[in-house]
């Protein structure tokens, strides 16, 4: 993934850093090295591991550096370089705070978007149980934005809010499909807010964007060479034979400006010795080629001394777009290209189950080693279900 | 070049900010700022320089930052930004170590592999005393990986042994031929090395073998009407085995690039008596499968130091021999015979004859800072674009 | 220009004065003696003690005339080649350099704090603090 949203912004920030050498900077920095094994029932890739060790996917580096400017102003830079990506630095974060008030907080730049529970922190694996929170609801939710952000904190007795208000943008290159895709998110703005009371946090939050994805008219399709070929022969068809149906499925299939809606409930019991998590997902999409999804996991953790074994149960959702309904059948006509958009749909809609069962041992102050056994099921999907054995060691310093 | 702007500004605020107290980081980083001009016997470029002159190619920052997170364990970074790669940065180091005891060390992460004699510090040119080693040798390839990498160190009265494991993986890319994005799948990688010093004399062996796989390599184009390696791999599985043999389809298989087992070795003998400086090390790489070059390396370097000043003279070579595919192919005239020719062209690609004499100074004008010239002659057999001469002149610090 | 003229003679003067070096320890050190060989594999990060005894080892900064006669003497290394040793083993997460003081009165409050510790200071420069276990030169 690579973020390439006002790169003037951040070079900014950047060039201000260094002016500011009487301010003291505070460094930290968190380290992950994950290995691990893949038993996929077809093929020898899954979920980004392989039949034989490889210490890519789950290792990550984060260095931040930090400075105080004055009482009320801060600014922080954070590098990350992710090993599934060739451990390439990237800025996911570079962004001033400026605090009105003990409660009120206000930040400009780019910032990690709090979409779910975990997104906040979501590549520090020292901050929780788990090597990486379950895919099936963070896949693809680790995503940092442009623009602004309003935090709120207060306590109410005993209990602690927290309210957070963005809205900002994003750019980022995917592959997918061996095509590079640049989804471009615009006019993202939403809201978390969540509740701390004694061992009980409530969190819920929901954003919407403005999603088109750039190159997707690349991806390869069979016998129209790719959407884009699609998009010009469903365009061809005489409005005469098949009405207008076919030319709504040609705008649909562009990917421009989609909407998305996500949303998400979830709690958190942490009672002595015992955790229970659960998180609920929910993407709504109009109009767009892309896959309704509700995603949602359950995990239980007990903790004894130095060490925790933690049991996860995960699962997604995914309902296909409807496309070709308003497309007439005309044998040998649209009858072809109607399996074809519905063969394509589908595919980006597979649902997924994941059991896993862990351990994680906090092996001295700072550091935590944590061993994962996982067993994924993808419908009908033989090359993306298998077993999965990940071990890993989380620094932070 | 953005990130170029970035890394400088990184550095800035890590100069600027180097009286402060950090958290709990040590700081260290290398410098060579590297420039020179080529003469090629044919064309303009020559080992990364050009016939005017040029700053890029052995300009390198490193910067390391570690933290001890408790009296065994130590976590450390390294990000490295090389003018021969657009100043582009990148994370040569990133582990979590382990002291087990004073002799053993256990680090996991991303390390430098200790290929050879000076793989593992290859960019700290001040540690030596070439601007870098000899490129005959020390061809630059990725070589870090993530895994699992153990040190013993220990001092015994009649030697210093250092033994060292490291078992893991990597991506890499690199662009081939024709503009082609090709990425290296290093697997199953590990290694030994044995290093043993007495007094004046340092010897070191190495052992690494690897499983490699370059995905993209089908799409290495070639002239039509195979237009690209997969190409020729199609006609070769389609040829009948009645009439070539299994041969053809065993030659497309090799032609894959993938899960290729290959060995590095190298030997190294260091002699330091007095003034003197004598290094040699010789390499071999030997491939098991696949369309890649067998090939031994060697030099042999001798230096004399008077005072703050070094020279030396330093002699390279390089052989890589061509992979022998065709010979499975039986030679039929017009059926066979332009395919077996398509097929020496792919591995003759990687085949070269190389060799290079040198002659250089080291001048040490204060403790962490070294100043260096050299002068290199290098001629590849019947490829003047690849001979000629470089002239080329380096700061190199550390702090 | 008689100053000018000085000052670039002592450019190309040998040092004139070349310093004594004492190697010592906190008065309340448990070391009594010295191997100068054991010395020498502390201060290159080859052990971490010295007989039985773990020792931490105390460095003076590069620009002091001590360091560059402990170097010489002990280590056969001149402040470059001691520079570039380390270099191997800090840029290879294979060892950290003992750490730098700037100026003998700094180490010796260094062995003060911390009888497990080595030093070195001119000899010119010991005092009831510090136990000397050996004379460089």
């Amino acid at each position: 993934m690579k973020l390439m949203y006002p790169k003037k912004l951040l070079m900014g920030l950047m060039f201000f850093l260094p002016s500011i050498c009487f301010a003291e900077i505070t460094w930290n920095g968190f380290l992950s090295v994950g290995g691990g094994i893949a038993d996929a029932d077809e093929g020898d890739e899954l979920a980004g591991y392989e039949d034989v060790a490889t210490f890519q996917q789950d290792s990550v580096l984060g260095l931040q550096a930090s400075t105080d400017i004055n009482d009320h102003v801060s600014v922080t830079v954070q590098i990350l370089a992710n090993g599934a990506n060739g451990f390439d630095p990237q800025v996911t974060w570079a962004n001033v705070n400026y605090q009105f008030s003990n409660d009120l907080a206000f930040k400009l730049g780019r910032y990690q978007t709090p979409l779910y529970l975990y997104s906040d922190f979501l590549d520090v694996g020292y901050a929780y149980h788990w090597i990486s929170p379950p895919s099936e609801v963070y896949l693809g939710a680790g995503s940092t934005q442009d623009g602004i952000e309003l935090i709120y904190q207060k306590s109410f007795g005993d209990a602690y809010f927290t309210g957070q208000f963005f809205y900002g943008g994003a750019s980022e290159i995917v592959e997918s499909s061996g095509v590079d895709l640049s989804v471009d998110s615009r006019k993202r703005g939403g809201f978390a807010v969540s509740m701390v009371y004694d061992w009980l946090t409530v969190r819920a939050g929901a954003q919407s964007t403005e999603t088109s994805i750039e190159g997707y008219s690349d991806i390869a399709l069979p016998g129209v060479g790719s959407v884009g070929g699609l998009i010009a022969t469903l365009n061809s068809l005489p409005v005469g034979l098949v009405g207008t149906g076919a030319q709504n499925t040609a705008e649909i299939l562009a990917f421009q400006e989609d909407e998305f809606v996500y949303s998400s409930l979830s709690i958190k019991a942490e009672l002595g010795q015992f955790l229970v998590v659960t998180e609920f997902t929910d993407l709504a999409v109009d109009d767009s080629p892309a896959a309704e999804q509700q995603s949602w996991y359950v995990s239980g953790g007990y903790s004894f001394g130095d060490w925790m074994i933690h049991l996860t149960h995960s699962e997604t959702d995914n309902e296909a777009p409807d496309l070709t309904s308003d497309i007439p059948v005309i044998p040998t006509v649209t009858d072809g290209l109607i399996a074809l958009i519905d063969g394509f749909t589908a595919a980006t809609a597979i649902d997924q189950k994941t059991n896993s069962i862990g351990v994680r041992w906090d092996f001295t102050s700072g550091v935590a080693i944590k061993a994962e056994y996982s067993d994924i099921d993808a419908d009908n999907t033989p090359a993306s279900s298998g077993n999965l054995f990940r071990v890993a060691i989380d620094a932070v310093f | 070049m953005k990130s170029t702007k970035w890394l400088v500004s990184l550095a800035g605020v890590l100069i600027c900010s180097s009286n402060i107290a950090f958290a709990d980081f040590t700081w260290n980083g290398f410098l060579t700022v590297g420039g020179g001009i080529a003469d090629p016997d044919e064309g303009e470029t020559l080992e990364g320089y050009e016939d005017t002159f040029t700053f890029q190619e052995d300009s390198v920052l490193g910067l390391q930052a570690s933290s001890e997170l408790s009296d065994k364990v130590t976590a450390t970074v390294q990000v490295l930004a090389k003018g021969s790669r657009e100043f582009e940065p990148e994370i040569s180091w990133a582990n979590i170590s382990y002291n087990v005891n004073d002799d053993l060390m256990v680090r996991v992460g991303r390390y430098q592999m200790p290929l050879y004699l000076y793989s593992d510090y290859l960019k700290v040119s001040y540690a030596y005393h070439w601007i870098s080693p000899p490129s005959d040798v020390y061809v630059d390839v990725a070589s870090s990986q993530n895994g699992i990498n153990v040190v013993y160190d220990k001092s015994f009265s009649f030697a210093d042994v250092t033994a060292e494991f490291y078992y893991g993986s990597d991506d890499a890319d690199l662009s081939g031929t024709g503009g082609t994005d090709l990425v290296t799948e290093w697997r199953k990688q590990w290694g030994l090395v044995g290093t043993m010093a007495f007094d004046w004399v340092t010897v070191r062996l190495s052992y690494n073998p690897v499983h490699l796989t370059v995905d993209g390599y089908g799409n290495v184009p070639l002239p039509a009407p195979l237009n690209n390696i997969d190409g020729l791999r199609a006609v070769l599985n389609s040829l009948p085995v009645g009439l070539v043999g299994t041969g053809a389809s065993q030659v497309a298989d090799d032609l894959a690039y993938e899960d290729d087992k290959l060995i590095y070795g190298s030997a190294a003998l260091k002699l330091e008596p007095g003034n003197f400086l004598f290094v040699t090390e010789f390499t071999d790489l030997d491939y098991k499968s696949g369309p890649g070059a067998d090939g031994n390396t060697w030099y042999v370097s001798g230096g004399y130091r008077f005072g703050d000043w070094m020279v030396h003279l330093t002699h390279s070579e390089s052989d890589q021999d061509a992979a022998d595919l065709s010979s499975k192919i039986p030679l039929i005239p017009t059926v066979t015979d332009g395919l077996i020719a398509a097929v020496d062209g792919v591995t003759g690609f990687y085949e070269i004859e190389k060799e290079t004499d040198s002659l250089g100074v080291r001048w040490n004008f204060s403790p962490g800072v070294a100043f260096k010239a050299e002068y290199a002659d290098t001629e590849v057999t019947d490829n003047p674009s690849r001979s000629g001469k470089v002239l080329r002149f380096a700061i190199d610090a550390v702090f | 220009m008689k100053k000018l003229l000085i000052f670039i003679m002592t450019l190309f003067m040998p040092i004139a004065v070349v310093a004594e070096v004492a190697v010592v320890v906190a008065a309340s050190s448990p070391l009594s003696s010295i191997d100068l060989k054991e010395l020498e594999k502390l201060y290159l990060g080859k052990s971490k003690s010295l007989g039985d005894v773990s020792v931490s080892a105390l460095n003076q900064v590069d620009s002091s005339d001590v360091t560059t006669e402990f170097n010489r003497v002990l280590l056969n290394k001149s402040n470059s080649q001691v520079k570039a040793y380390w270099s191997k083993l800090v840029f290879t997460g294979k060892g950290t350099p003992p750490k730098e003081f700037n100026s003998d009165s700094e180490v010796i409050q260094a062995l003060k704090n911390d009888s497990s510790a080595i030093g070195y200071i001119d000899a010119g420069a010991v005092s009831g603090d510090v136990k000397v276990l050996t004379t460089l030169k």
